[in-house]
């Protein structure tokens, strides 16, 4: 991405400047968000523009209003279209049974054949990666869960994910008031809008709180770590069915 | 109805965000990178069907979409640990929508003031013309067409004038040793 160096030095002021592409702008900030030297390079930037533009740092500048206003437009059009993820479950493949009949366990993949959107929510598809959450309730089928949309406390959550990069490798950690776990490194088998399931289940019982933090971290196959950003995801709670 | 809205979110979530922990009320500013994903959120949420059939159209659309983007404040500020998990947005409360939002607190203007000091060591430094040029460029905000034709320049020699004047503010804050600095309030990990 960047031929000389891996920072972004170069860029940081034509993004400011709204001189970058729609694509350069997006691979800036998707490094930017990654990069701590790029981050921070980026943030007193976008200070010292708000001191210029108003005396203190509470107000975007109008050069940051336009950043938002132009950089975000395709992606809300397309959440608006209901298109950020494929659709759930045309045809579902059972992974797995995994904790005996309590668990009529069934997760998981979504094998709809989609081509992922260039824009996508950011936290939610990020490019390279993507996770999928599933709620497998104890009766009944397993839903994708997206946005808001609880899980009963006595079901599960399933997951699928997939990566660009063959090999790519998914960690997992699940926190929520009184627990807090870390799973994998599972072998990521599909890629984004074919996403391969995840050999995991994870009882709700045990989680207090309204909700649960799920982190995930992908690394390239060979493990020097990954530009891919970790992709967090929160799931509320609801009571048992 | 974005673009209509847009502007008026991203003051929203620059300016400080009221949260209720225990009783108290507190005001937590996010930094400019989460402003970024905040605002993108904001909107994603809203424009859901679900978000859409919420809304009764009888309401003002702003104050529901304001509640929208503190709601979405507060998520990512729980999620980087900035506030504990069981603070809520006061967005619920009406007064909080009329708090002014992009007026100076005095925490911000203390984290402010260094740097508000190199920046007016910037503009000092600046001939008459390049002040002049980030007055109408950075201040007011005009377009380029627009300064081109106040300062009587073609658009490109705004563009390149615009572009030497933001390296200059770069090498000004990296030879004033701001690039070295952690950004103040930074929420998300570097890595």
């Amino acid at each position: 991405m960047w031929p000389f160096s891996r920072h972004a030095d170069s860029t940081l002021s034509g993004l400011l400047a709204g001189t970058l592409s729609s694509r350069a702008r997006a691979r800036v900030l998707r490094h930017v968000r990654s990069c701590g030297r790029c981050g921070t390079r980026y943030e007193q930037l976008v200070r010292a523009e708000r001191l210029l533009a108003h005396g203190h740092g509470q107000a975007p500048a109008p050069s940051e209003l336009t950043l938002l206003r132009e950089g975000h437009l395709a992606a809300v059009l397309a959440s608006a279209e209901g298109s950020p993820a494929p659709p759930p479950a045309r045809r579902w493949l059972w992974v797995g049974g995994l904790a005996g009949a309590a668990l009529a366990a069934a997760v998981v993949v979504a094998t709809a054949p989609s081509t992922p959107p260039e824009w996508s929510a950011r936290g939610s598809t990020p490019p390279g990666a993507t996770l999928r959450l599933f709620c497998l309730p104890t009766t009944g089928e397993a839903l994708e869960l997206r946005d808001e949309t609880p899980c009963p406390r006595d079901g599960s959550l399933g997951f699928a994910a997939g990566a660009s990069r063959p090999g790519t490798r998914l960690r997992l950690t699940l926190v929520s008031e009184g627990l807090r776990t870390e799973e994998g490194p599972f072998l990521i088998e599909g890629s984004p809008g074919h996403e391969g399931a995840v050999s995991l289940v994870v009882p709700l019982h045990e989680a207090r709180g309204a909700q649960m933090e799920v982190t995930a971290s992908f690394a390239g196959p060979e493990d020097t770590g990954s530009e891919t950003p970790p992709l967090r995801r929160t799931v509320r709670l609801s009571p048992s069915h | 109805m974005y673009l209509a809205c847009s502007d008026e979110v991203a003051r929203f979530l620059a300016g400080d965000v009221a949260v209720q922990l225990e009783g108290r009320s507190l005001r937590v500013r996010l930094p400019p990178l989460d402003v970024e994903v905040a605002h993108q959120e904001t909107f994603i949420r809203a424009f859901r069907p679900e978000a859409r059939r919420a809304y009764d159209g009888l309401r003002p659309y702003m104050p529901y979409l304001l509640r929208i983007a503190h709601s979405t404040a507060v998520d990512l500020l729980r999620s980087a640990g900035k506030v504990a998990r069981e603070a809520v947005p006061l967005g619920d409360a009406p007064e909080v929508l009329q708090l002014p939002t992009d007026a100076p607190s005095p925490e911000g203007d203390a984290l402010d003031q260094e740097l508000r000091q190199v920046v007016r060591a910037f503009l000092d430094r600046l001939s008459p013309l390049e002040q002049q040029l980030a007055q109408l460029r950075f201040v007011e905000g005009l377009s380029q067409e627009v300064v081109a034709e106040r300062l009587a320049f073609t658009r490109y020699e705004v563009r390149v004038r615009e572009r030497d004047l933001r390296d200059a503010l770069e090498r000004h804050l990296r030879g004033t040793g701001w690039f070295d600095a952690e950004a103040p309030g930074r929420l998300s990990p570097s890595r």
